[in-house]
């Protein structure tokens, strides 16, 4: 963050609580992520980050408080126009129908599209384009049920990079994956970042490779934030054990030079 | 043989068939009003050639003409015959030279058609009407004294005029028209459902949608007329070899229409509504009857009689069906006491007839007292409350399956609380001659007395 | 690059290849349904008729257009409605099972109908009524039942469809058994499906109905396929979920039951056909929905034929065979799919 020219914040959480029914989920999150950056939100389980990251994509409408794009409020946006500025990819996607990567990657083009979604030669050529910034091109012609989770991960990020957003929300995009898909993904997310300048914003668990890649960091705790600021503030040894309720090891990672948390099992917190 | 069909006989009047297949309309013109000769006097002898049931042909119609037809044109009709003459002399469209003998003067030619009507509507376009369909089997000179259709030349080269081939040919289109508006020889009956219904004074296809009119039909010995019965029509004999058309709850429209009937017979309940809305649409007369009490049954075999031109059996069968009843009446008005009775129509589970249904009337009549008292027509029952009403007698109708009737005897007999199995008085019966509203129904009326009353007669009813 | 051209131009090609080979197969079911009466398949008089033929016989002409054709078209449009549905429900619920017969939306028509026939209505518009509001009165109650966007929502619906469909079956049954002789042929026959009493103007109160719903779902067709992705992902993509479920809930209910009040209630299709044709043709619903609207069309044709032809005498309600065809070639797919 500190090397980006500042922009004003693109997209702003203030005063922002939801919930379902009577539960709040959410308390009182003000935040703000600039365009071209990499935003990790972090935190324990059941904690609210996935409501906030579709409070931020505009798909849970907040109780209180708002969530503004360049100033605006989500909803005044309509659907369509909404979809061109942010793309969002849930925690997992499954359909019961053979859809081919291709199909599914033009898909990304809708909002751009008349109601029928027929495309032009424009959208075709953004599609292929797309699929070869995450190297799924040659899975073209596959459904996307015949993919592994590694595949198909590429493939839903290869469609919202063909939405064009200028945001791109992922909710936990690495979790399914092996050590060499995760970094493939979060590699995918940095080259977005710098190449396209889109922003990216992630709900993550693994607190390592968000120390490496985030420029922002911020930490969930019961429905507020617990922390915010670039990881290596953020990541500090006291406040995650108190987040987490867990014995934690802290130390310097030998590659990024960023901080390594390994969380300590139970037959080692006596010593 | 060719065939002459006119595209809208109304308007246009233009002529088509194989025969014409290459002459333009102009030109048959020309060449009529050309001719400066007088032209030949022609009679037109119609052979209503439908039925193939050679008793409707009377002796002396030519035997040999297609399809056993019918001499109707000639002397059997004459009305029609009137008719037909009248309406061609009528015709505007004979103002080309051409005149037709009115029967004045000796006709030179005779052209001979082979014609089915069955019933043809006022004004029904002829396309759409399934009764007309006209055949020209030839024409010949009346010289000519050879009675053999066979000799009648439909040979175009020998004709002594090509040109009056044509003309005969476009009277026959002509004639087709007038014969499809003018042939009405109809008959108004007002129906039970109040429809008035034009009917041919001869019906001679009659397609009957249930049972018991087919057994009625029969019983005014008109089977003959019937072209199509519906399904379970197994009384009389004869009635199993004729056409089906469906059940009575669904009769099958397309094997009706098919059947080209002059005239269907009805019942009011059971028939569906719409189907018989279609048949009418059709051009197909229905008649509907309903036969549903036992004074109805009298009504409705008279009024069908009345249709079929049965007037007198039907007159026969229903004052004999009176005199017994009348028989029946009296002596049930004898009987000390009404023995209260269950009526079992189903087995499982136990269904019964309420009021208002034809058996009810029957046990009435019988000098009986229906244990149900239920205003539905067939309430279930289940053995405690049949045990609750305490019948006397018990009546099972079996449809030949009597061993499970049998079975189902037994089971009531173990219960010996029952008056009707302390008495013995438990009894399987053929359900066809009482559920059916026929003739019959007499029959099955006196064998009902019997087993309720069966001191009353010393002698069977006759 | 020049694949890319060739993909894009196919999409609209497809649409009209596709539609246009599954139209040929519907020209050709229509033509034998036509020739195909009591007495066995004839061709002689559909040829008359086709070309005009002034010496055809008038009967035979007279049959074919006034009632196998009123018959013919109401299958069509029956197989039409009922597969195009359960295409539709399958793309809503993302699920391949759904069908507007599980979902509650046939049995809620089938409880309205068969009170409007106990009540003594005339088929149009009485009975028609009354089977819209029963399926409608059962499609809000599912959507109440099953409210929320949650993922969980699409199962709740089918649940509580299957519920909803329960209880109609057990009112149905009750109404059966408080009824009369008379009435109940009438309710058993159209229970099982019926298309013998089909006239033209009941066919053209069906087409006026049927045909706005069929282009309405058509267009919502790509966000359908959208939505095969999930609520929350097809929402990102700029599909506004709540207003698209609720038009295309609302159409589909209402050509059902415009269509189920005239036909009687017929299973499977809704299944069979969009399965079918979904693992011939792939899962683009723009391609799908003009696919399934013909194809659906031909198959209930089909299946009415069969209806008339194999009994030696009479016919079979179409419910019967549709159930009878379908559900073994339901099982086999699904088997193979696993």
């Amino acid at each position: 963050m500190k090397d980006l020219p500042h922009q004003k914040p693109y997209l702003a959480v203030t005063g922002l609580s939801s919930g379902y029914g009577d539960h709040e989920v959410l308390t009182d999150i003000s935040l703000a992520i600039d365009r071209g950056s990499f935003f990790i939100i972090a935190g324990p389980n059941g904690t609210g980050k996935t409501t906030l990251l579709k409070c931020l994509a505009g798909l849970t409408h907040p109780q209180k408080g708002s969530v503004t794009l360049d100033g605006s409020p989500l909803n005044s946006f309509n659907q369509r126009a909404l979809a061109r500025r942010i793309a969002f990819l849930p925690q997992s996607v499954e359909t019961a129908f053979s859809l081919t990567v291709r199909e599914v990657v033009l898909m990304g083009r809708a909002p751009h599209l008349g109601m029928l979604g027929f495309h032009k030669e424009k959208d075709l050529a953004l599609a292929e384009e797309a699929m070869s910034f995450t190297d799924v091109l040659p899975l073209a012609d596959r459904t996307l049920d015949a993919l592994s989770g590694g595949e198909k991960q590429r493939v839903l990020i290869s469609r919202a990079v063909c939405q064009q957003p200028e945001f791109i929300l992922l909710d936990e995009p690495t979790s399914a994956l092996d050590l060499a898909h995760q970094v493939r993904v979060m590699d995918l997310m940095e080259r977005l970042k710098h190449e396209r300048g889109m922003g990216v914003v992630m709900v993550s668990h693994d607190l390592n490779l968000a120390a490496m890649y985030a420029d922002t960091l911020c930490l969930i705790h019961q429905g507020k934030v617990a922390a915010l600021g670039t990881p290596s503030d953020v990541l500090e040894k006291k406040r995650l054990e108190a987040v987490y309720g867990c014995r934690l090891f802290v130390e310097k990672s030998p590659v990024a030079g960023t901080v390594h948390i390994t969380p300590v099992p139970a037959r080692f917190t006596t010593s | 043989m060719w065939k002459i069909e006119t595209k809208n006989p109304h308007t246009s009047g233009e002529v088509r068939g194989s025969v014409f297949s290459h002459i333009k309309q102009g030109m048959l013109k020309k060449s009529i009003t050309k001719e400066s000769q007088p032209l030949p006097r022609a009679l037109i002898q119609l052979h209503p050639g439908r039925s193939s049931d050679s008793r409707i042909n009377p002796p002396g119609a030519p035997s040999r003409l297609p399809c056993g037809s019918q001499w109707l044109g000639g002397r059997d009709s004459p009305r029609l015959q009137r008719r037909v003459r009248s309406r061609i002399s009528r015709d505007s469209l004979f103002s080309s030279p051409l005149t037709v003998v009115q029967g004045r003067k000796a006709p030179e030619f005779l052209i001979y058609y082979s014609i089915e009507i069955s019933y043809v509507k006022d004004n029904f376009p002829l396309r759409e009407n399934p009764a007309i369909r006209l055949e020209p089997l030839g024409f010949r000179d009346i010289h000519d004294k050879s009675q053999d259709p066979a000799q009648w030349t439909t040979n175009e080269n020998s004709m002594k005029n090509r040109a009056l081939y044509f003309v005969f040919i476009l009277i026959a289109a002509r004639f087709y028209c007038g014969i499809s508006i003018s042939y009405g020889e109809t008959q108004s009956f007002t129906d039970t459902t109040g429809c008035t219904v034009e009917l041919p004074d001869r019906p001679l296809r009659v397609v009957s949608l249930a049972p018991s009119i087919t057994e009625i039909v029969f019983s005014l010995g008109k089977g003959a007329l019937l072209a199509g019965v519906t399904r379970y029509s197994d009384y009389p004999e004869e009635a199993k070899k004729l056409p089906r058309v469906g059940s009575y709850i669904r009769p099958e429209l397309e094997t009706i229409v098919n059947l080209k009937p002059d005239l269907c017979l009805a019942v009011k309940d059971g028939n569906p509504k719409k189907t018989i809305q279609r048949l009418k649409a059709f051009g197909i007369p229905v008649y509907t009857v309903s036969p549903e009490g036992i004074d109805t049954i009298l009504r409705s075999i008279k009024e069908i009689g009345g249709l079929l031109n049965a007037k007198d059996e039907a007159q026969n069968i229903t004052e004999k069906m009176s005199t017994q009843l009348a028989f029946i009446d009296r002596a049930v008005a004898q009987a000390p006491h009404k023995p209260l009775i269950f009526f079992q129509i189903g087995i499982s589970p136990i269904v019964s007839v309420g009021k208002n249904t034809f058996l009810n009337e029957m046990i009435q009549r019988a000098g009986g007292e229906n244990a149900v008292t239920s205003p539905r027509p067939y309430p279930r029952f289940s053995k405690e409350q049949v045990l609750a009403l305490a019948p006397e007698i018990i009546i099972i109708t079996s449809m030949a399956r009597n061993d499970i009737f049998e079975v189902v005897k037994k089971e009531w007999e173990s219960w010996p609380s029952l008056p009707a199995v302390k008495t013995k008085r438990i009894h399987v019966v053929d359900s066809d001659i009482l559920d059916r509203p026929t003739p019959r129904v007499v029959d099955g009326l006196a064998m009902l007395t019997a087993l309720i009353h069966p001191t009353l007669f010393k002698e069977t009813p006759k | 690059m020049s694949d890319a051209h060739l993909i894009q131009g196919r999409l609209v090609r497809r649409i009209f290849t596709v539609t246009g080979l599954l139209s040929l197969v519907l020209a050709l079911a229509v033509v034998i349904g036509l020739a195909t009466g009591p007495s066995g398949i004839d061709l002689g008089p559909v040829w008359d008729l086709l070309t005009g033929n002034a010496q055809a016989d008038g009967l035979q002409i007279a049959i074919i257009e006034r009632i196998r054709l009123p018959r013919v078209l109401m299958a069509l449009f029956c197989g039409a409605v009922l597969s195009l549905g359960g295409l539709v429900f399958q793309a809503l619920l993302g699920n391949p099972l759904a069908e507007p017969y599980i979902l509650g939306i046939s049995g809620g028509a089938a409880t309205g109908a068969i009170i409007g026939i106990l009540a003594g209505l005339a088929r149009v518009p009485g009975v028609s009524l009354t089977a819209f509001a029963g399926s409608m009165a059962t499609l809000f109650l599912v959507l109440y039942l099953a409210r929320g966007d949650s993922r969980a929502g699409r199962d709740a619906m089918l649940l509580s469809g299957v519920m909803v469909n329960a209880f109609c079956s057990a009112v149905i049954m009750f109404l059966i058994s408080i009824s009369d002789e008379n009435k109940l042929h009438d309710i058993m026959f159209w229970l099982m499906g019926d298309l013998s009493s089909a006239d033209m103007p009941q066919v053209g109160m069906v087409a006026i109905l049927v045909l706005p719903c069929f282009a309405i779902i058509f267009l919502l067709s790509h966000k359908m396929n959208l939505m095969l992705m999930g609520r929350e992902m097809a929402r990102s993509m700029g599909v506004s979920i709540r207003q698209t479920t609720l038009i295309l809930l609302i159409a589909t209910s209402f050509m059902v039951s415009a269509m189920v009040c005239q036909s009687g209630l017929m299973g499977f299709v809704g299944l069979v056909v969009p399965h079918i044709l979904r693992q011939i043709f792939g899962s683009d619903h723009r391609v799908l929905v003009p696919a399934t609207i013909v194809g659906g069309g031909a198959f209930m044709v089909i299946c009415d034929l069969l209806a008339r032809w194999v009994p030696r005498e009479g016919e079979i309600p179409v419910g019967v065979i549709t159930a009878i065809v379908g559900a073994p070639l339901f099982i086999l797919l699904l088997k193979r799919r696993a």
